[in-house]
């Protein structure tokens, strides 16, 4: 991330905190785009490393930090995951293979509880958003792939967010 | 100071932006208490999706058996059901997609067919299925992960990769659609085949 340092080593003392002690959900998260351990492990580690070297966006006005490092390393773990399902493309394409469509697209995992909050959404909001948070998809791809506008595709997504956390305040959840 | 980054708060989020789109982002919010709020609003909420989907908190040390390999031993016919039931119990976050395999599975009826090799060295793999609904759990011994696809209408419809969890892989799959004939796909052909009876 090229994003500008924070002013003081204040932020970084308390990513470092946070991390020390939510490394285990962060693997978790990591481990829901990538089904491997040894990358989980890495893309944590990578990214951990990259906010305290490099610099990192956190300011207090965006409030949790834990949730930024969710965040954070489902970024990086998508952004593993894209590159690799470009390099099989890419291989696929040059040795001739048939084409396939990306497995990563397919929304086929879901979890119970999360379901009952997607309920919650419109159809085409909770669609747009399975695939973006289940498929890993960008906005474009899902544009792509449903053939609806870019501008459609993302007021859904922002759209369906919002509602899911309305549904979480409602039910007393802290977000 | 950088436009405001409006409904691209949720997308970053969401993990919907590509990486130069978020650079953009991160160089916004440093500058903008407004929008940083909104992102962080947008955060919690991801982040609140994965604590729903995952139980690594509230169990951090719960993991004992692979579940792929639990559930791989009891399709095979090597532990009781009482055992496994209990064993997947005990699984942990990192099984979390298992939790949907497990609560489809307690709520209906369901079979399992093996699949036929097409190819040799086509590991030992099985299909447990829903009898009534369209759901599929797919059970493979092997560390190298296989595409499960369904053949409808004599198009190949790609339904996920298995995960792969030491020497099995798995895959679970809410909604597989209709098609009766399943095939897994080493990413160079077909390697086997299953036909379900109809259902
Ligand atoms: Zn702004």
């Amino acid at each position: 991330m090229d994003a500008p340092a924070s002013p003081s080593g204040r932020w970084d003392s308390l990513i470092e905190r946070a991390y020390r002690e939510r490394r285990r959900a962060l693997y978790a998260v990591a481990f829901h785009v990538l089904h491997d351990r040894g990358e989980a492990e890495d893309c944590v580690h990578d990214t951990i490393a990259r906010l305290l070297q490099h610099g990192h966006s956190y300011t207090e006005a965006r409030g949790s930090i834990e949730a930024f490092l969710t965040v954070c390393v489902r970024n990086e773990a998508l952004t593993r995951i894209r590159k690799r399902a470009n390099r099989s493309r890419i291989e696929r394409e040059r040795l001739g293979g048939e084409q396939v469509e990306p497995p990563v697209d397919a929304p086929v995992v879901e979890r119970a509880a999360l379901q009952q909050a997607l309920q919650s959404l419109s159809a085409p909001q909770r669609e747009t958003l399975r695939l973006a948070y289940y498929g890993g998809l960008t906005h474009e791809q899902i544009a792509a792939r449903t053939n609806e506008p870019v501008g459609t595709v993302k007021s859904r997504l922002s759209a369906g967010l919002r509602a899911l956390r309305a549904y979480y305040l409602a039910r007393g959840e802290d977000v | 100071m950088t436009a405001h980054i409006g409904e691209s708060a949720e997308l970053y989020a969401l993990g919907a932006l590509s990486e130069d789109e978020r650079a953009q982002v991160d160089a916004h919010v440093v500058q903008c208490d407004a929008c940083a709020a909104r992102l962080g609003e947008a955060e919690r909420t991801v982040a609140a999706m994965e604590e729903t989907g995952s139980s690594a908190n509230r169990r951090p040390r719960a993991w004992r058996f692979p579940a792929a390999a639990v559930a791989a031993a009891f399709v095979l016919g090597l532990v009781p059901s009482g055992w496994f039931w209990s064993a997947q119990q005990r699984a942990n976050a990192y099984d979390a997609d298992r939790e949907g395999a497990l609560a489809a599975m307690v709520s209906s009826h369901f079979s399992h067919a093996q699949f036929q090799p097409l190819a040799a060295g086509a590991p030992k793999a099985k299909l447990i299925y829903a009898r009534s609904g369209r759901w599929v759990y797919a059970v493979a011994q092997t560390g190298k992960p296989l595409l499960l696809e369904v053949r409808e209408g004599g198009k190949a419809v790609p339904l996920g990769m298995l995960h792969v969890l030491g020497g099995s892989a798995e895959l679970f799959v809410r909604d597989a659609g209709t098609g009766r004939s399943f095939v897994l796909n080493d990413g160079r052909r077909d390697i086997e085949r299953v036909s379900l009876p109809a259902r």
